[in-house]
């Protein structure tokens, strides 16, 4: 399944790309630039070979490991790609991780007292953060944070005049491994609004799924029989109930996974953060068609691992769904 | 255990609805219990008040006194409760199909049940676990208590319930129709099962079921239960061979009998009331054909008819009356 979705997933890209407007070869000269020497760019760069060549070209780097070279620095994409790729992932999952535990536990406890003050606020809240406009939840946080009262930095991943030595490029990961805590705490504060801010969506739908979906397990018989055994009703709600409430939550956890990946572009401009986003947006101004084909199949690949990873973990979750 | 004077009502957009009504009834130690009736009639309403967990809200118990060896259930703190759920007072459902919880395996859910109220490593719990599955009966009790409930057939999984129920040894076993969703073969073996139980561990049984061929089998007194309110209540013989009360003649003559070919089964006309919908008089006045205009205007009381009998009815107010029964 996962190859013919990423062949696919490479044939659109493709197709697509090429039917926006633009020379990369114009853009990279210039306006003023002579016919030869457009010609003769556009020949080095093999854009003036037929699609099909062009295709298998690519197809044929890929299956040897080749990601390409971007246009516009000549550097290979697979030395630039990498720490812009990481700090995605960094924000995304630090994001993500904001979002299961509060829209987690906000679903549960929404369910478990239904129809209290809790529940009300909490699902009214869940219902403006769906509605929020990611940039302008952004802004907002900047201006009152960081403007207003000075507690977190604006913009950025890192301290510019004093940047942390990568070794995995996960900055949080590196300033721990090299034990400098106060690395680590610049680190951590540049991460706190951003990743806020991108989780915002994700946690309200979290929180929304999981009430829905612990209101219908707590009507069922084995939660009455876990009552009846004398059981605090904490345990009967987080051990029995939570995890069978666990598989439509974890569906929407995997999808947001995804969706934070593509959607931080937006984050990320308005944040400054070096991520993927970025670089793949940088990559469409200038037509860099290898670097927006491989930014974009690396993102893709990665959304169908992670959706790979909820499907195994189905199986960890419910004994009574088996892989054959 | 004692019932005294039980209600327990549900508060909902039409009004306050008595599910159970002022119920008084009593089960000796070691005793088995029957309590009968069509569906909607308070049968599961009561059980769930004895064990504290009717769904509040809507449900709620007005007053009345649940007493355990003395003391009073409805008036104890949730932690009381919990500590006397599932050690003094233990319960079975209905629906052994859906009852134990499907991601968790068995051993794990009866290691639970037993570290809840006796102090055990997970080493002794589940050997006691072991131990208590080969008591009601499960085969291969050692590979079965990995097993997850899915695995497991229906008669299986109410074995599996029952252990549950009995492994910290209660006083009293609720059993919410044990047999009603399983094949009658498997029924039968159920209901052994329990009788052993009870003989061997002198656990009092409070069966409720509208089986009244269950009640037969295995109880020593029945109480007969119509819209939230006892109409009867007696031991098992004088019940089956003298019934008083118009609704259990009723129950007892829709039981078909094999010796007797007959074209159409009986049945009690009409349908149960709806609960609350009855204001005054018998609840079961209009689908009784002895009832007389009295009956629609005046709720009767409970009449004691001695020898641990009495019934809900007029037509046994008077003294031929008795002497009839008797």
């Amino acid at each position: 399944m996962v190859i013919p979705v990423l062949i696919g997933m490479t044939l659109i890209v493709f197709f697509i790309l090429r039917l926006i407007p633009g020379n990369p070869a114009q853009l990279i000269l210039g306006q003023r630039a002579t016919k030869e020497s457009l010609e003769a760019l556009t020949s080095q760069l093999g854009l003036d070979q037929p699609w099909y060549i062009q295709y298998f070209s690519y197809m044929k780097g890929l299956f040897t490991g080749d990601i390409g070279t971007s246009i516009r620095t000549g550097a290979p994409i697979s030395q630039e790609i990498w720490p812009f790729f990481i700090a995605t992932i960094e924000l995304s999952v630090v994001a993500l991780l904001i979002a299961i535990v509060i829209g987690m536990n906000a679903g549960v406890i929404s369910a478990w007292f239904q129809n209290s003050w809790f529940d009300y606020t909490a699902m009214v809240i869940a219902l403006v953060g769906i509605s929020m406009p990611i940039f302008w939840l952004g802004l907002m946080d900047q201006w009152f944070f960081s403007i207003d009262l000075g507690w977190l930095p604006s913009t950025g991943r890192e301290n510019v005049r004093d940047p942390v030595t990568p070794i995995t490029n996960f900055y949080l990961i590196d300033t721990l491994i090299q034990g400098d805590f106060s690395q680590l705490n610049v680190v951590v504060k540049h991460l706190i609004l951003p990743a806020c801010a991108l989780g915002t969506i994700s946690m309200a739908i979290i929180a929304r799924i999981t009430r829905s979906s612990m209101l219908e397990v707590m009507r069922s018989d084995y939660i009455r029989t876990a009552q009846a055994k004398g059981m605090r009703m904490f345990w009967v709600v987080y051990k029995h109930g939570l995890k069978n409430a666990l598989i439509p939550v974890l569906t929407v956890i995997g999808m947001q996974m995804g969706i934070l990946l593509g959607g931080a572009v937006l984050t990320e401009t308005i944040f400054g953060w070096p991520g993927i986003g970025r670089y793949i947006y940088e990559a469409i101004n200038f037509r860099d068609y290898p670097v927006i084909q491989t930014g974009i199949l690396i993102v893709a690949a990665f959304f169908v691992l992670i959706n790979l990873v909820v499907d195994l973990l189905y199986a960890a979750i419910d004994p009574r769904i088996k892989y054959h | 255990m004692e019932v005294k004077n039980l209600t327990t009502s549900f508060f909902t957009d039409d009004g306050i609805i008595p599910a159970v009504d002022h119920v008084s009834f009593h089960i000796n130690k070691g005793e088995i219990l029957g309590v009968v009736g069509e569906s909607g009639c308070g049968k599961s309403v009561t059980s769930l008040s004895i064990m504290g967990l009717v769904p509040n809200p809507p449900g709620k118990i007005i007053s009345g006194e649940i007493l355990l060896n003395g003391e009073d259930l409805t008036k104890l703190p949730e932690k009381r409760m919990r500590q006397i759920r599932g050690n003094d007072v233990a319960m079975i459902f209905q629906e052994p199909m859906t009852s134990l919880n499907p991601v968790y395996t068995i051993g794990n859910q009866l290691v639970e049940a037993i570290r809840l109220h006796q102090k055990m490593d997970k080493k002794q719990a589940r050997n006691r676990a072991i131990e208590i599955m080969k008591h009601v009966g499960l085969p291969r009790a050692e590979e079965l208590i990995d097993d997850y409930p899915h695995q497991l057939s229906g008669g299986m999984r109410q074995r599996v319930m029952i252990a549950m129920a009995m492994v910290c040894e209660p006083k009293l076993l609720i059993a919410d129709e044990p047999t009603t969703a399983l094949d009658v073969t498997i029924q039968a073996q159920i209901l052994r099962l329990m009788k052993k139980l009870n003989e061997n561990d002198q656990t009092a049984i409070m069966l409720i079921t509208h089986d009244l061929g269950v009640v037969a089998e295995v109880c020593e007194r029945v109480v007969v239960m119509y819209a939230g309110k006892i109409v009867e209540e007696g031991d098992v013989e004088s019940i089956y061979e003298h019934p008083k009360h118009p609704y259990t003649i009723g129950l007892i003559k829709s039981v078909p009998d094999v010796h007797m070919k007959i074209d159409k089964l009986y049945s009690i006309p009409g349908n149960v009331p709806k609960p609350g919908s009855i204001k005054q008089g018998c609840a079961f006045a209009a689908r009784c054909e002895f009832a007389t205009n009295r009956c629609f205007t005046e709720t009767p009381p409970l009449l004691d008819m001695g020898h641990g009998k009495s019934v809900r009815c007029f037509l046994h107010e008077t003294v031929e009356d008795v002497s009839y029964s008797v």
